[in-house]
């Protein structure tokens, strides 16, 4: 396996007031594997649209590492960091607010080329109708405004800049959340094509399972900053291995199996990530917890069928661990 | 339909000056019984969020128009001015979207409750503010007397969005209706959310119109499905027949186009083109154009019209078609 990016035991933190600081991510480690489609998954604090933004370089990571392809990205050189920018590039959720409403739309998509320096005029150009080409804007579309397109027009328009620089690797924060069903589903078929043509590794931050189920090959969920379990994605939607998966898997209506079982109603709210609980962060709103939840911390351990999870009680719940698996040959 | 707690007799809205005036609802009909939980599906611009505004009496008379009639048990709605007639006389409340924004951000959320119990219910201080912790309690918030004290702010999503339901619930409205109350909030705190009003409607016989575009959260907790499309019903029924064997071929498409964890991979069916434009008169259906279905009978306006098992459909072709629905 190929591991494009290596998130090495990375912490986001961010000041907040006096000498006190709220970790949005802590200690996530991750490899993301060259051709694959990752799914990250979590509800709002969970630092999932964080630990995008460090594995963009987008904000420094605190502790621990992000590498590409073996070379740690806060260590690159200027020239080497402007290839890395090139070659990892992301799409945001809004597609309204992503794009500079008094610039035209080849003119944003452009905007990459020009701030990389790449190429004459013309050739940019060039390049900027092939990606939205390829992104099925029609050409008479292509010197309008954001507001003169509709939502689905705009992503479209988000997805090609992104594309425009050809990356090798696509990280997707929530972006057909603010689309209607119809249009999501057009989005995702074009994800999934531009994959294939793109030869992209794509990171899908979404806090969908249902979207993340269809699009990805492996799952990793995030709770209140750490990951929590990590499977292949069918292995997770089928047999989830940790009590907050399961109980986002059970939360989610599902059209296809209205009321199936009893629905696990967790308590509370998620808590807020300036003063998390201790030892296992969901241990408050978890049905499974004993006394130790609350004051030792779970490591994420492989689990059967080649995922990790991050629960004490992992083995009692959901079947023993595979023992002769290593920490470091699985994640 | 008698023993109807909300019905709603061909509703039409108009938006702008006359002349330039456009339509955003043809003449919406349907009934919400006691304790029915009625889901009003559609995409952005369908007419869902219209249709709720227009109900609760919250479009400005001087940029719309509205026609037609709705009663709450066989009360007119609206007084000759269009406006909400008091809430002695029509008890119903509405939820909004965003729960920030329907919340005032520097009053105490304990002020906004007492300021409405005292209003409209007579209540002294001190029995409004118990009634108000009351209420918080009811929808959940733990230590609801410390919570009276809170601003919106301070308080999570969820714990916002229940502040507005508790809001909505002051009154004891006989009818609620929510508008897409759970698309800003998390997964398990959704599960909550729905699981409350549920809960009150199946306890305390209140009638819910909840808007929403997920037919998940359909399929979930209402009873009966209005699919709507361009300001129109096309389909209506209860919830498990119209999902396994929708009639519609837009409800079909809306379906299909869910991302089923069970099929990965692959294509999702989509349904091409847009809504169309409010104000776009053309003959015949307003789906045809989208629709993998058309054939000539379809140049011909189509009806709603009642099929069996209680359910309607505007579809001229709907006994010819055999259409997919959930878990096919």
């Amino acid at each position: 396996m190929n591991v494009l990016m290596r998130l090495d035991d990375v912490s986001v933190r961010f000041p907040v007031g006096r000498r006190r600081s709220v970790s949005a991510v802590d200690g996530v480690s991750l490899d993301i594997v060259a051709g694959q489609t990752l799914g990250l998954i979590g509800e709002s604090g969970s630092g999932k649209s964080t630990l995008a933004r460090a594995m963009l370089g987008l904000v420094p990571a605190a502790a621990g590492s992000v590498s590409w392809q073996g070379e740690e990205v806060a260590r690159m050189s200027r020239q080497r960091r402007r290839d890395f920018t090139a070659e990892v590039q992301m799409v945001f959720q809004d597609p309204h607010s992503a794009l500079d409403p008094r610039r035209r739309v080849h003119q944003s998509v452009r905007e990459p080329l020009d701030v990389l320096g790449r190429g004459a005029r013309a050739e940019r150009d060039d390049l900027v109708r092939a990606a939205l080409a390829d992104v099925g804007l029609p050409a008479h579309l292509h010197d309008r405004y954001p507001h003169q397109l509709s939502g689905g027009q705009k992503q479209r328009v988000n997805i090609a800049r992104a594309l425009v620089t050809r990356p090798r690797m696509l990280v997707c924060d929530e972006s057909v959340a603010a689309l209607d069903v119809a249009l999501q589903a057009e989005i995702l078929n074009l994800l999934g094509d531009l994959k294939d043509e793109y030869d992209l590794t794509v990171v899908f931050i979404s806090h969908d399972l249902g979207v993340v189920g269809h699009i990805a090959d492996r799952v990793a969920v995030m709770y209140l900053g750490r990951l929590v379990e990590t499977a292949a994605a069918d292995v997770l939607l089928d047999a989830p291995r940790h009590p907050y998966t399961e109980a986002l898997l059970s939360a989610r209506p599902d059209v296809h199996a209205p009321g199936a079982g009893d629905r696990i109603i967790l308590r509370g709210d998620v808590p807020s990530p300036l003063a998390p609980p201790s030892g296992c962060r969901f241990h408050p709103r978890c049905l499974h917890a004993t006394a130790a939840c609350a004051t030792e911390t779970p490591v994420l351990l492989p689990v059967a069928d080649g995922g990790t999870s991050a629960c004490l009680r992992v083995a009692e719940l959901y079947g023993p661990r595979p023992a002769d698996a290593t920490r470091s040959g699985t994640r | 339909m008698s023993g109807a707690l909300l019905s709603v007799d061909r509703l039409d809205v108009f938006f702008g000056a006359y002349g330039t005036q456009v339509q955003a609802l043809h003449g919406v009909s349907f009934d919400v019984a006691p304790g029915e939980v009625v889901g009003l599906v559609g995409e952005s611009g369908s007419g869902k969020t219209v249709t709720s505004l227009a109900l609760m009496g919250l479009l400005d008379p001087r940029t719309a128009r509205v026609q037609g009639e709705a009663r709450l048990h066989g009360e007119p709605l609206w007084d000759a001015t269009g406006r909400l007639r008091p809430h002695a006389e029509v008890p119903m409340a509405m939820v909004f979207q965003e729960p920030m924004t329907a919340l005032d951000p520097v009053f105490r959320i304990g002020h906004q409750l007492v300021e409405t119990l005292r209003r409209r219910q007579g209540l002294n201080r001190r029995q409004a503010t118990a009634r108000a912790a009351e209420l918080l309690d009811q929808v959940g918030i733990p230590d609801p007397r410390a919570r009276l004290r809170a601003y919106p702010h301070e308080l999570s999503g969820g714990m916002r969005q229940r502040v507005v339901i508790a809001l909505a619930l002051a009154c004891s409205p006989r009818l609620l209706i929510a508008d897409e109350p759970t698309t800003a909030v998390d997964a398990t705190i959704q599960a909550q959310l729905l699981e409350l009003i549920t809960g009150l409607a199946r306890d305390e016989g209140m009638g819910v119109v909840f808007v929403t575009h997920d037919l998940g959260v359909v399929a979930q907790m209402c009873h009966r499905m209005i699919t709507m499309y361009a300001g129109r019903v096309i389909e209506s029924g209860a919830v498990g027949e119209v999902l396994a064997r929708p009639l519609h071929p837009y409800t079909s498409g809306l379906l299909a186009a869910l991302p089923d964890p069970r099929h990965r991979g692959g294509r999702l069916p989509t349904i091409p083109g847009a809504v169309p434009a409010p104000g776009r008169t053309a003959e015949g259906c307003v789906f045809a154009e989208r629709c993998a279905h058309t054939r000539p009978a379809c140049g011909a306006t189509p009806e709603l019209r009642p099929v069996t098992g209680g359910r309607e459909v505007r579809c001229a072709r709907a006994e010819d078609l055999q259409l997919a629905g959930s878990g096919s």
